[in-house]
Formats: structure tokens, sequence, C-alpha cells
């Protein structure tokens, strides 16, 4: 046990390989960030990247270039789960689902969108797309319809708010919304750090305003495996984080609005990639006559590391460059403005931003589109 | 014990044991209330190997807020925060 010990110790302190060299750089930025905490959290995902099931190969995935697992999400389940179980055994924390019914719904909506997604990681194509949807149609449904303080009655927008003034209408109107919003959340998970840097700002500055510990260990869950990614890129997020982490997003976002404590304009700033990326896909596949749900390779996230990959050798670079660039031009924008307090968080002035933060992504895509579709011309 | 294991087992007991100090640094602000000891104390080697520098930030910015504590709900500091005003400039912690 001793020299299996100092093995360990030796082979960590002086790295040999890529790996070892992935493994210390992670540790000292967990470490850095996180103290032992994150540390802890950096080999317990280790560990599970390092199991056979849910392993894909690199061909299976967009702009990957090495086998990953698509279990990252599991991975934040875990961690999230030990650092929870943690706080009610040592500490006198009792969770919000315990005390307040609103939570209970909450999280169980979560759960059931976890529940969904990890049925789909473990084994792809076990459940029919069509099925999943009326799945989180129905859940999202009987919340919302349970949990009415969660709907908001006016967003800031003149022409929507006379819908939302019908409790009945808002209600459909959040629902379709939500369950928009997570697919979309799973669509723009395609390069490393993009959708786990979104959802680290988001859960961030969620944590900073209300102090809740629920978002105060997601933020600290997901800003463990945006490290995690970006560094090694051998995890994907998969399903079960994109329905998890946007499932908990969303309805976090809608308490908050409905609540008054910050406009439908700060969160739509603040998750702007996912939903702009995903009404210019559908509308780009409808152009084409495609089904709006068809995968494809026209994201701006697949342009963007097209354009970043030849500048690199190495595979991992430009993945995670691209996902870095997007995420911090959509939610880092959003941050900044947020920690020098340009504009107050309950301010409509956001939609400003949005409009801004949609304009660039219509601008770069278009730009990118552009210069690929010459390349491709002069090469044929 | 294979490797999986026992990286699983040293990644638990990590997490488990920052979470417990984070836990008694919670309740330790309760008790003393503000009297510093807690606040101050955002660079400090010990709490920094523990919560690193934005875990010790994000503590410190909560308990200046009047949260009380990073994750212990329902209790209230039993000191004065340092923004009460009604306390004499002396006795503020």
């Amino acid at each position: 046990m001793l020299s299996f010990l100092r093995q360990q110790l030796f082979e960590f302190l002086l790295p040999r390989n890529k790996t070892m060299h992935k493994l210390v750089i992670m540790a000292m930025l967990a470490f850095l960030t996180f103290g032992i905490t994150g540390l802890g959290a950096i080999i317990l995902m280790y560990s599970l990247s390092t199991m056979r099931a849910g392993r894909d190969s690199a061909a299976s995935h967009g702009i990957s270039a090495i086998n990953s697992s698509r279990l990252g999400g599991v991975a934040i389940l875990i961690t999230f789960l030990v650092f929870l179980s943690g706080m009610v055994m040592l500490s006198p924390y009792t969770p919000g689902v315990v005390r307040d019914v609103t939570f209970l719904h909450l999280w169980s909506t979560v759960f059931i969108c976890v529940v969904l997604g990890m049925a789909e990681d473990f084994k792809a194509d076990l459940l029919s797309p069509l099925f999943r949807l009326l799945v989180k149609l129905m859940a999202f449904g009987i919340f919302l319809w349970t949990t009415p303080v969660v709907v908001p009655n006016a967003i800031g927008v003149p022409l929507l708010d006379g819908l939302f003034a019908s409790p009945v209408l808002a209600w459909g109107l959040c629902t379709l919304f939500c369950v928009g919003f997570i697919n979309a959340f799973n669509m723009a998970d395609g390069a490393n750090g993009l959708v786990p840097g979104i959802a680290a700002v988001a859960f961030g500055i969620l944590f900073h305003e209300y102090g809740r510990p629920a978002e105060g260990v997601l933020f600290f869950v997901c800003l463990m495996f945006l490290i995690f990614n970006v560094v090694s890129g051998w995890f994907f997020l998969g399903d079960t984080g994109s329905y998890g982490l946007g499932a908990a997003l969303v309805c976090y976002g809608l308490l908050g609005v409905a609540e008054g404590d910050f406009s439908a304009g700060f969160m739509a700033s603040l998750l702007s990639y996912p939903c702009v990326d995903f009404l210019v896909s559908i509308i780009r596949r409808a152009r084409k006559g495609q089904s709006p749900l068809r995968p494809d390779n026209g994201h701006l996230h697949n342009r963007l590391h097209r354009f970043y990959q030849p500048k690199f050798k190495s595979r991992v670079i430009p993945n995670s460059l691209t996902g870095l660039t997007i995420s911090f031009f959509s939610s880092g924008l959003c941050l900044l403005i947020y920690l020098s307090d340009w504009l107050l968080i309950e301010s409509n002035a956001w939609f400003g931003v949005f409009a801004l933060q949609t304009l660039l992504y219509l601008v770069v895509l278009y730009r990118l589109r552009k210069a690929q579709f010459a390349e491709d011309h002069t090469a044929a | 014990m294979n490797r999986f294991s026992f990286t699983l087992l040293i990644g638990l007991l990590l997490m488990l044991f920052g979470v417990n100090g984070v836990s008694n640094m919670s309740t330790r602000a309760l008790v003393t209330g503000y009297d510093g000891s807690v606040i101050n104390n955002v660079y400090s080697p010990n709490r920094l190997a523990l919560i690193g520098v934005v875990g010790s930030n994000i503590a410190n910015e909560l308990i200046i807020r009047g949260q009380g504590t990073v994750i212990v709900e329902d209790s209230l500091p039993r000191g004065k925060g340092p923004q009460d005003e009604s306390l004499p400039l002396k006795a503020r912690p």
C-alpha cells in the first residue's frame, strides 16, 4: 500500500506523459480557485472519466478529435451530490427542498430531466425523441401549473406582456419556453467549456445575488467541470448535464424574473448563445427544407472551430478555445457588465445588451460562413 | 484496491475534508459574530488551502453582506454586522 502511494505521488509530481501534464495543470487550477475541495472534485472527475461506460469515439461527435466519455453530466451530478451530502452530514444545513415546497417542485422537475438525459447517455436512442419531448412538456407543464409563483405576469416586452396578462397563456408560453430552452442548451453543447462556461457564470451570478447554497454548489461544480473539460477534453457534458443544468437554470431564471429580482432581458443576455443559436439553426434548417431538430455542422461553434483548427497542432486547444471564446462573448460579457455595475440587474436595458450579442453572433457567423464557403469553392 | 477505486476514494475524502472545513469556518463566523477573525482572513494560508482564492472571496462577501454564513442557514449571527450603524464607532467589529 505504501509503495503504491509513493508511486502515485511520484507520478503526480513528475509527470512523464501528456495525461499527467493535463492532470497537474487541472489540479493546480482547481487548488488555486477552490483549494482542497476543488482538488478533490478534479480527482473525482478524473476517476469517473476513466470508466468504460459511456465512452464515445471521436468520429461520433461534431468537432471533438479525441475519444471521450459522454458521462460529464453524470460526473457533475455525482460531484454535486457528494458536496451536498457532505453539507447535510457535516453542517446544520437543511436543503431548500425540505424547507420550501417551491424548491421541492423545482428540483423534482430538474430530477426528471436528469433521468431522461441519463437514460440517453448510458444507452443511446433508448428513448425516442418524441417520448423525451412529451415527458419534458408534461414535467414542466405540471411544475408551472402547480407552482404559479414561478410564472411571471410580465417580462418587459410590450407585445408579449399582453399575452402574459392571461395566466393560462403565460403558463403555456413558459412551458414551451422551458422545453425549448433545454433543447437549445443541449444543441449548444458542441465545444469544450461552452455550456459549462455559460452555466458557471450563470450560477455564479445567481449565487452572488441570493447566497443560496444550492446555486453555490452548482457554481463550484460547473467551474471544476469547466477546468476539467477545457484542459483535458476527456468529457462531454452529455444529455444528463445539458438537460439537468438547462432545467435548473431555466427554473431559477423564471423564478427570479417572476419575483422581480432581475429582468427577463438580463436572463436573455446571460443565456444568449443557446437561445440565439437554437433559433438561427431552426431557421437555417427550415430554409433548406430539413427537419428543424436534425443535427448539422452549421453552428457558430462548428465554424469557429474550423477557423481555429489550422492554427494549432493540438487537437484539444482549438476545441477548448472555441468554447471559451463563445462563452466569454456571451455570458462573460454579461458577467463583466454585472460586476462593474454598469446596468442594474432589474433594468430592461439588458434587452439592448442581448440585441448587441445577437448582432455580434450574426456578423461573426456571416463572415466565417462566407470565408469558409470561399475556401471550399477554391479547394473544389 | 484498484486504481479507479483508489482515486475515487481520494477525491471523495478531499472533497468532504473541504466541506467540513467550510462548515467549521461558517460556524465560527456565527459564534464570533463580525469580530474580524473570519472576515479579515481572506488570504490566510489555511483558508486558501481549504477553499482557494475564489471560495475564500465568496465566503467573505457573503459574511460581509450579512448572509451569516456560507452554508449554514436559518441561523442568525450572534454578533453585530460591520454595517450596523447603531453601534458606536469603536464598538463596531
